[in-house]
């Protein structure tokens, strides 16, 4: 998928804002962005639900714009936030899907994915009696009816609970492994991103702010938190960190924060010890996409300022 | 347009009859009722008054002919608003449905429905007052196409108005056609009409219809003209309403109404 200039506007309010990015096939491309970014909004672009103030959207070397009718039916969709008509039975509703996707041999089709979705039991259920985790489920059996070899994914784990929005991770990594398709997955979880995908972009306010692989973007950032809970009077510890000018917090009695580059740690640690300010428990939190998100963020914010 | 997908349309309809006791009410009970509550009033109007039998016809036949276009009006549209109370709507149009195929689905079983209404009114009618509607013979077929036609126009045209404008006239699907009730002169002549009115009156398909099946009741006569003017009203309504559908959906995915609907 090929997506150059993607702009949309609607009356004052710019949602997109000239975007570009591509998604190699068996490629898992993240959207990141807080509420209002545009993820949404380039979604249904891309499935042709929203028409692009300008730009173009090419799929399978296709221009949807064109071959809108071509192009839906190599892709898929699912989203936490739409369902199916609740009297119907889950198989009922898969059976609908299949006939608009053209699939042949339906029934067995809507067998093996409730199979390996592991809802088979759920096949004659009222779809309105399922619990989200359930139907997250089933609307990835839809999303897979027509063996896409494209699937847009808009925060399919939201409203789950951790349990099952891991379980539905692992689903997902497992297709893109065995099926090799490529994805477009949205998500406000920075880990869930970090951990799905190949390349993710920042959106913010309709504009890409980043993009690069989930590894190269946390290297952004080269501080660490070091976090310590030691044993020794307090002026001592806040004393030894002063004299080597390291920027820190102690926000309880024995216990601190420093901020520090990485490779600092370990001397930092040595000295500390040296200075006899025993350590009795020891984390270190390495920068992640929430780190490179908000340094962005902060970044474009007082580079606004500064203009005005 | 493929065959397949409008059969995905007819079967999402159909399981949802199944599993829908209020839709099984809405095909049979409602128009029953009103057909007996009408027949009882048209006879003791037709005791009292010593007006004859005719009023019993006339009001009967209006009664079972408007149901047609109100009930495949309503079917047409209601059956897009339940796939937006269940958030359906996303993963259909994200499909490759074409909307073409969508309304074509929901005019396939809004016919098979009244048919079937069709079917039993006109059985209790015979039973209960003596009347069946084949009293108006072979103009039936005519009256029954042309009616058809205008419940598909005005189930489009409503349809269209609710993708463009959202969710804030989703009564448009029910109450709309109360406005054209009075005007297609259902229970009484056009000339019964404030004259203004008449000239609106008869643009509409239905007013020549029950006009039409009035002469047929009246004076056996089959009313040619009438049944040419409602087929030309019908085909030109058609065509107009076929670029509004369109112009309404281009438009709701420009100002993005269509991705926001279901919110």
């Amino acid at each position: 998928m090929e997506v150059k200039n993607l702009t949309k506007i609607f009356g004052n309010f710019t949602a997109v804002d000239n975007i570009s990015f591509s998604i190699e096939k068996g490629e898992i491309l993240g959207f990141l962005g807080p509420n209002g970014a545009g993820k949404t909004t380039t979604i249904t672009m891309l499935l042709g639900l929203t028409k692009p103030t300008k730009g173009e959207i090419n799929i399978f070397g296709l221009d949807l714009a064109d071959n809108r009718e071509a192009v839906l039916q190599k892709i898929n969709f699912a989203t936490a936030y739409s369902s199916f008509m609740g009297r119907l039975t889950v198989f009922e509703n898969l059976y609908v899907f299949s006939q608009l996707y053209g699939i042949e041999n339906p029934r067995e089709k809507i067998r093996s994915l409730l199979d390996e979705f592991e809802v088979y039991k759920l096949r004659d259920s009222a779809t309105q009696s399922l619990s989200s985790g359930e139907l997250t489920r089933v609307s990835l059996c839809k999303a897979l009816l027509n063996e896409p070899r494209l699937l847009l994914l808009d925060e399919p784990t939201a409203s789950l609970d951790p349990e099952i929005a891991n379980k539905v991770r692992d689903l997902l990594c497992t297709i893109r492994r065995e099926k090799n398709i490529s994805m477009l997955y949205t998500s406000h979880n920075m880990e869930e991103i970090t951990r799905m995908c190949d390349k993710v972009i920042f959106l913010n306010h309709g504009k890409i702010v980043a993009a690069d692989t989930p590894l190269n973007l946390t290297r952004m950032i080269e501080k660490s938190h070091l976090k310590l809970t030691f044993d020794a009077p307090l002026e001592k510890a806040k004393n030894f960190l002063k004299s080597r000018g390291l920027e820190f917090e102690i926000p309880q009695p024995n216990y601190l924060e420093i901020v520090l580059n990485e490779r600092e740690i370990g001397e930092v640690l040595t000295q500390l010890a040296r200075n006899g300010i025993s350590i009795t428990d020891i984390n270190i939190e390495k920068p992640n996409l929430e780190d490179v998100f908000l340094k962005i963020a902060s970044s474009k914010k007082e580079n606004e300022d500064t203009k005005n | 347009m493929k065959i397949q997908r409008i059969k995905g349309i007819l079967a999402q309809n159909f399981f949802n009859i199944k599993h829908s006791l209020e839709d099984v009410f809405d095909t049979f009970f409602f128009p029953v009722m009103d057909m007996i509550m009408f027949g009882l009033t048209a006879t003791y109007i037709a005791g009292v008054g010593k007006t004859g039998g005719n009023i019993v016809a006339f009001l009967l036949s209006g009664l079972i002919l408007w149901n047609i276009v109100w009930r495949a009006q309503q079917d047409m549209s209601m059956a897009f608003l339940r796939n937006v109370w269940n958030r359906n709507i996303l993963n259909l149009f994200s499909s490759p449905l074409l909307p073409s195929e969508f309304i074509l689905g929901t005019m396939i079983v809004g016919l098979i429905k009244i048919i079937f209404t069709l079917a039993i009114v006109t059985l209790l009618s015979s039973a209960l007052y003596s009347f069946s509607i084949f009293s108006v013979g072979l103009s039936l077929v005519p009256f029954f196409v042309n009616l058809i036609l205008f419940a598909w126009v005005l189930g489009i045209f409503i349809t269209g108005f609710i993708i463009r404008y959202g969710m804030r006239i989703q009564s448009f699907a029910w109450s709309m056609i109360a406005l054209f009730n009075p005007l297609s002169a259902v229970f009484y002549p056009v000339s019964a009409l404030p004259h203004f009115l008449q000239k609106i009156s008869w643009l509409l398909p239905t007013a020549h219809i029950f006009e039409g099946t009035r002469s047929v009741l009246t004076n056996q006569q089959i009313p040619v003209e009438h049944i040419l003017w409602a087929l030309g009203l019908n085909i030109v309504y058609l065509f107009l309403v076929s670029l509004f559908f369109n112009r309404m959906f281009e438009k709701a995915r420009e100002n993005g109404k269509l991705a926001k609907i279901e919110t």
